[in-house]
């Protein structure tokens, strides 16, 4: 039984590593997916569920570092825990100041890596929130004709219908046809609700 | 001021007399200068010379000037002393005896010279070499210790994790014995992996025999050829491997005799990378001789100084930047537990030659 649908993925070059960490997090009922490098990563995992990333930091060919920058670059952005066998201050102040979420020195307690995965996780969860609440603006918006977009970025401009239909060369009434419509569509109760809706989106 | 007076004045000498009858003392105005005294308003002594002379030195000073006229020997002290306005200097006094018409004793005469400056500046001289030398030392150690740290961290943070994983599958409802099992075994398996670092590193700094068979270090050669390539190509160096085909087998150990030649290769593929005029050329030879098989990696790099010909040998002395220092004196050191030698070749046109002998069929002496 797994207590939901979150994922936790673990990039680590050496499979000691990977078997441990699948079994400890596997142990406390969550869904966990390895991979042995950070291309394996990029090229494999699926993005749904609330996820996160824990990332060894030295691999060879592309380090953990260089994959945080990569997602960070491709906004792909997901909560990261580095895990490294060198207790090096350096790397862990730029990892964290890069957004890493924590930084634990191989070995490290069982409990902290766990505790780190739980917080981690919660933030992706409001992340994901976030992202779903976007992609159906940005799915709705998407329905509007080129006509209604063209009238719905006039009217958050805040132009009045008048205005509107002069400047289109169409009539009053049909303007307000269309904004009856744009605000149907887009689930605004007001003109206030659409210019939120519509700055989310730039 | 007199050509005399000036002469002192710049070199900062002053000079002094003593009367042995009278026991009167003459000091010159550069002397007086040098003690921080005016000249003109103030008569000097035996006595107010050593009041003026640091504590800690008084006594070193008077024992040294009482012997000076016991024996009638040139004196000559190093000392600190203090002037009125409480600042010390470091002094060298100089001084040689006058002899009367009858070979008696008269006087001493001699010159003082004010040296503060340069023991200052060969303090801070020897001071910044100790601390570059604590520096480099600490870092490379630094360095070896994190290479350790790393290969026993890594089953390390396996083994921590395993522990917790077995734990939880354990107490789980109901209990995952068979999860549990699994982390456990893991458990057992990555403590021997911690103990194969550990015991590997012991046999890299010496001591232990390790695992020794009868082998052709041709093998062991093209097995490190293969290890290396990547970084060959990397740098650009061509390679060369002169293998003689009718080389004997040696007793060694395959793990150890490979650590050697690829701490030779590294090396020489290091010594090359400021090279840009010339070929990168890496010559690997084997070859057979009465008493046993030589092999030899060269490289068409810079070259070692004279200087630091034996010094290389050292645990922790590098010449690179990053280095750890710890090659050579490795390689030496296995193929010395091998019964054999290790040496630069000296002479060389360009580029530096390392060459090491194993004996045949022998046990190394006990």
């Amino acid at each position: 039984m797994k207590s939901s649908n979150a994922v936790v993925y673990v990039v680590d070059d050496d499979v000691s590593v990977r078997e441990a960490l699948a079994s400890l997090i596997g142990s406390v009922s969550l869904n966990v997916e390895c991979f042995a490098s950070p291309q394996d990563f990029l090229r494999r995992r699926t993005r749904d569920a609330p996820s996160c990333l824990v990332l060894d930091v030295r691999m060879p060919g592309v380090s953990g570092l260089e994959l945080q920058r990569e997602l960070t670059r491709t906004e792909q952005a997901i909560p990261i825990i580095f895990i490294s066998a060198h207790g090096d201050i350096q790397t862990a102040v730029g990892a964290m100041k890069a957004g890493a979420m924590e930084f634990l020195a191989k070995p490290f307690r069982d409990e902290d890596l766990l505790e780190a995965i739980r917080q981690a996780l919660e933030r992706d969860r409001a992340a994901q929130g976030r992202r779903e609440a976007l992609a159906s603006i940005r799915n709705r918006y998407e329905q509007l004709t080129a006509r209604q977009r063209q009238i719905a970025s006039k009217i958050v401009e805040g132009r009045l219908n008048k205005q509107i239909a002069a400047e289109l060369h169409l009539s009053e009434n049909t303007i307000k046809v269309h904004r009856r419509r744009i605000m149907e569509r887009m689930g605004a109760g007001n003109v206030a609700t659409l210019v939120r809706l519509m700055e989310q989106l730039t | 001021m007199n050509h005399f007076a000036l002469g002192q004045k710049i070199t900062r000498t002053g000079s002094w007399a003593w009367n042995r009858a009278s026991g009167e003392l003459f000091w010159s105005r550069e002397h007086f200068r040098i003690f921080g005294l005016d000249p003109e308003s103030n008569k000097v002594s035996y006595d107010v010379y050593l009041q003026m002379v640091h504590a800690d030195d008084k006594e070193q000073v008077e024992r040294a000037f009482q012997e000076a006229v016991r024996t009638e020997c040139d004196f000559d002290a190093e000392y600190r002393m203090v002037r009125p306005d409480g600042q010390m200097r470091c002094i060298h006094s100089h001084a040689y005896p006058v002899f009367g018409e009858s070979g008696e004793l008269m006087e001493y005469v001699g010159t003082i010279a004010d040296i503060t400056e340069q023991r200052q500046a060969e303090e801070s001289l020897g001071s910044m070499q100790a601390e570059l030398a604590r520096a480099s030392r600490a870092m490379t150690l630094g360095q070896l210790m994190a290479t350790i740290a790393h290969e026993v961290n890594q089953p390390m943070a396996a083994l921590t994790a395993n522990a917790g994983a077995a734990l939880r599958w354990l107490a789980a409802d109901p209990p995952r014995i068979d999860k549990a099992r699994q982390a456990l075994t893991r458990i057992a398996r990555d403590a021997n992996r911690a103990n194969d670092v550990i015991a590997r590193i012991r046999a890299l700094v010496g001591g232990n025999d390790g695992q020794r068979t009868v082998l052709n270090l041709n093998s062991i050669v093209q097995e490190v050829i293969v290890l290396v390539r990547t970084e060959l190509r990397r740098n650009e160096v061509t390679l060369r491997a002169h293998l003689d085909e009718n080389l004997q087998r040696v007793r060694c150990d395959r793990v150890q005799m490979q650590q050697v030649f690829l701490n030779l290769i590294v090396n020489a593929i290091e010594a090359m990378a400021a090279v840009v005029a010339r070929p990168k050329l890496l010559t690997i030879e084997t070859v057979a001789d009465d008493a046993g098989v030589i092999a030899s990696v060269k490289d068409s790099g810079v070259g070692v100084d004279e200087l630091v010909l034996e010094r290389v040998f050292e645990p922790f002395y590098t010449t690179k930047p990053r280095g750890m220092g710890m090659g050579l004196a490795i390689s030496r050191a296995i193929v010395q537990a091998h019964g054999g030698r290790l040496w630069f070749v000296a002479n060389e046109t360009s580029g530096a030659r390392v060459r090491f002998q194993l004996p045949f069929n022998r046990t190394p002496a006990e």
